[in-house]
């Protein structure tokens, strides 16, 4: 293996940013989603205060433990943006991995609380309830994908110290589902 | 091999000894497996024309139905009516829109390619899937309006299909605008249509997710007993409404305001006002906040119908004032535009008056506003037929205007002077009958009368589109492809390579110091002549 000595100018690299923006642009896109979901659950909330989960339990430690996980999420892809920066590539891939473990835990946590509060469709909650959770189920889906193909590509060694947009926009997509399941939490299990 | 290791000169290629020949790729292959921008835009501005086209047809049977109320079956007729504008939204209007910018937006900006290309490909397929899907439903009795629960769920879920196909191809474009322009171009020299493609990206971005919000709870909700002229509909009729139906017109703006440069060859004074005008436009057609009817009597609701207005005149008066100042020849595509924005500023009054009207209790004014689902005509109604015929409009007379840089050819001035008057009344017959109507309350022959003219305006419209749509597939098909020395512009995308080469500019690009890099050149031309 030879390096390349300093004073040789690094060869030409992919256009730069070109990832952060467009996953910017669809974690927008996602976010006005998950949003415009809340919003129309808590105005079916509003509709109907006096029946809203007034016969079904929501547990609220299941929701506690899915936020930690997430937020365990963000801890380790933020390790693995880190990593990558610093060409500490193993680090990076374990940082990656865990990640997509805390996703898989977050959504093993969902559908066991699914299961939990065997909430009708046919109640009136029913269907706001499974589409804002189900929604962020597939947000959270589709940002691990995100994160496996990144962590593909950045075994390919496409992404380095120089080039480290891959990792960051996966991360960036990871820490907007985050933000979102907090709003959930809140306007979901916590205000109930 | 790592990322910093060099391949020594003295190792033995990998590759094969001799290069067997590639068989050429068929068309369909060349077709199906592009992933190059402008065969992309090309495809997404045909077949949006067309579509336009025939939309705009079943537009005028509807309104004929709706003024006789013999011509339609009473099912059909239903169907037809509700379902008709997202035709002539997502079918039509939207991705005539997206087509031109796919195409146009990386030429402008001076990128080689469109940002994830691939991307692009598959939001022009997945689009046109979902324009067949949603055909078949309303065909098949099962969309808006319709009675069959079995294809109850197809409607709305083809909407969501085209919804998530034309936010796939938009966010491509705003990415190209971001991380792919030249050296030296910034954000504020970015040519006018580019720059409103990026407003267009952000509202059609947080817009579009929040109609599939709707259809998304509506699909959970009731998918046995679905009542589909009444919540179905309900849940999305926002989208046809005030302010959000003007997400569709912010890049008429943009085409605007660089046709109005271009033909004129002079600049746009206050460059950065026309900017702030175009965003103006953007922030107040923001309509995912208003999805209830409470919305509209709100001061905030008229608070953007006035700032809609005020954005538009702004940039519409700026770009006129530049026409005068320069060096203008009357060409069709110029006179399209400004039918096409003059139907728009039509538009946001009749938006005004809407919103005035209905502020606090009560109507100020009789209003009828009219549905789609209870087939009524009506003042909202119009005001959705204006933006539509001012999109189209534009759309053909951008197709004009930018034929050589899109087809390697001038389309002839008289095609689009001879289109030009059938633009101006279909634009403003299609909006204004049912406009009328809503104002007027007529009844009997009067109500009947004013029906017809709008599709007679319907059809004018469709008339300019299938026009223009037979002029790009002449173009695409048999365009001279020579390059025509002239320069008619003085963004980037007049001196892009001809369409059939396979890189964007045949040379690389020299630094960009201002948004009409070819003026400067022009202009430095000629001072060393004078020297």
């Amino acid at each position: 293996m030879t390096v390349l000595p300093a004073e040789v100018a690094p060869g030409a690299l992919p256009r730069r940013r070109q990832l952060l923006f467009g996953t910017a642009f669809a974690a927008a896109a996602a976010a006005m989603f998950e949003l415009a979901l809340v919003g129309m659950y808590l105005s079916e909330r509003g509709a109907n205060r006096g029946v809203w989960f007034k016969e079904i339990t929501v547990p609220l430690t299941q929701p506690n433990m899915q936020l930690g996980t997430l937020l365990f999420g963000s801890l380790f892809i933020q390790w693995a943006v880190w990593a990558i920066a610093r060409n500490h590539r193993s680090q990076a891939y374990v940082g990656l991995a865990l990640t997509l473990l805390m996703g898989l835990a977050f959504l093993n946590q969902t559908t066991f609380l699914w299961q939990m509060v065997k909430l009708p469709l046919a109640r009136v909650e029913g269907p706001t309830f499974y589409a804002v959770t189900g929604g962020h189920f597939a947000l959270v889906l589709a940002a691990m994908i995100l994160i496996a193909l990144m962590a593909i590509r950045a075994v390919g060694g496409q992404f380095s110290s120089r080039l480290p947009d891959g990792i960051s926009a996966a991360a960036m997509f990871w820490h907007v589902t985050v933000a979102l399941y907090a709003v959930l939490w809140l306007a979901v299990y916590v205000m109930k | 091999m790592a990322l910093t290791e060099t391949r020594s000169h003295d190792a033995p290629s990998l590759a094969p000894a001799a290069e067997e020949p590639r068989a050429e790729p068929t068309v369909l292959e060349q077709t199906v497996g592009t992933a190059d921008h402008r065969r992309i835009g090309r495809w997404y501005v045909i077949l949006s024309l067309v579509f336009a086209a025939l939309a705009l047809v079943v537009a005028a049977l509807a309104n004929i139905h709706q003024g006789t109320g013999t011509l339609l079956d009473a099912d059909l007729a239903t169907r037809l009516i509700a379902n008709n504008p997202f035709d002539l939204l997502l079918a039509s209007a939207f991705p005539l829109m997206l087509g031109l910018a796919v195409y146009l937006v990386p030429l402008q900006v001076g990128a080689p390619s469109l940002s994830f290309p691939r991307a692009a490909a598959m939001s022009l397929w997945a689009w046109l899937g979902g324009v067949v899907l949603f055909t078949v439903a309303w065909l098949a009795d099962g969309s808006y309006g319709g009675n069959n629960l079995k294809l109850a769920r197809l409607g709305p879920l083809s909407i969501g299909l085209m919804a998530t196909a034309l936010c796939v191809g938009v966010l491509c474009v705003a990415v190209t605008v971001f991380a792919n322009r030249t050296e030296g171009m910034t954000l504020g020299d970015v040519p006018f249509f580019s720059f409103s493609m990026v407003v267009t990206a952000i509202l059609w971005l947080t817009t579009l997710p929040v109609l599939l919000a709707s259809i998304t709870v509506w699909q959970i909700r009731r998918p046995q007993t679905v009542d589909l002229k009444g919540d179905a509909f309900a849940a999305v009729q926002w989208f046809l409404h005030q302010p959000a139906m003007f997400i569709v017109a912010i890049p008429v703006l943009g085409l605007f305001a660089d046709m109005c440069a271009g033909s004129a060859r002079h600049r746009q004074h206050g460059y950065g006002v026309v900017q702030a005008g175009i965003a103006a436009f953007g922030l107040f057609s923001f309509g995912a906040w208003a999805t209830t009817a409470t919305a509209e009597s709100t001061l905030v609701y008229s608070a953007f119908t006035v700032g809609l207005g005020l954005a538009a005149l702004v940039v519409v008066g700026s770009s006129a004032d530049t026409l005068r100042r320069g060096r203008f020849e009357v060409s069709g595509s110029v006179a399209m535009g400004l039918v096409s924005v003059v139907t728009l500023l039509l538009a946001t009054a009749i938006g005004v008056v809407n919103a005035v009207s209905t502020l606090g209790k009560g109507d100020l004014f009789t209003n009828v506003r009219g549905s789609f689902v209870d087939a009524t005509a009506g003042t909202v109604v119009g005001q959705l037929y204006l933006v539509i015929g001012a999109t189209v409009v534009m759309g053909a007379a951008a197709t004009f205007h930018w034929s050589r840089p899109l087809f390697g050819h001038v389309v002839p001035k008289g095609v689009g002077l001879a289109l030009a008057p059938a633009a101006l009344v279909g634009a403003l017959l299609f909006g204004f009958g049912q406009v009328i109507v809503g104002y007027g309350t007529p009844d009997g022959d009067a109500y009947k009368v004013l029906l017809v003219v709008s599709a007679v305006g319907a059809l004018l419209v469709g008339l300019v589109s299938m026009g223009a749509g037979i002029a790009a597939i002449f173009g695409a098909l048999g365009g001279s492809h020579e390059q025509v020395d002239r320069v008619e512009g003085g963004t980037l995308e007049w001196i892009a390579a001809k369409p059939s080469r396979s890189a964007n500019f045949d040379e690389p690009l020299a630094l960009v110091a201002g948004p009409y890099p070819l003026l400067d050149l022009d202009e430095s031309a000629t001072k060393g002549e004078s020297r």
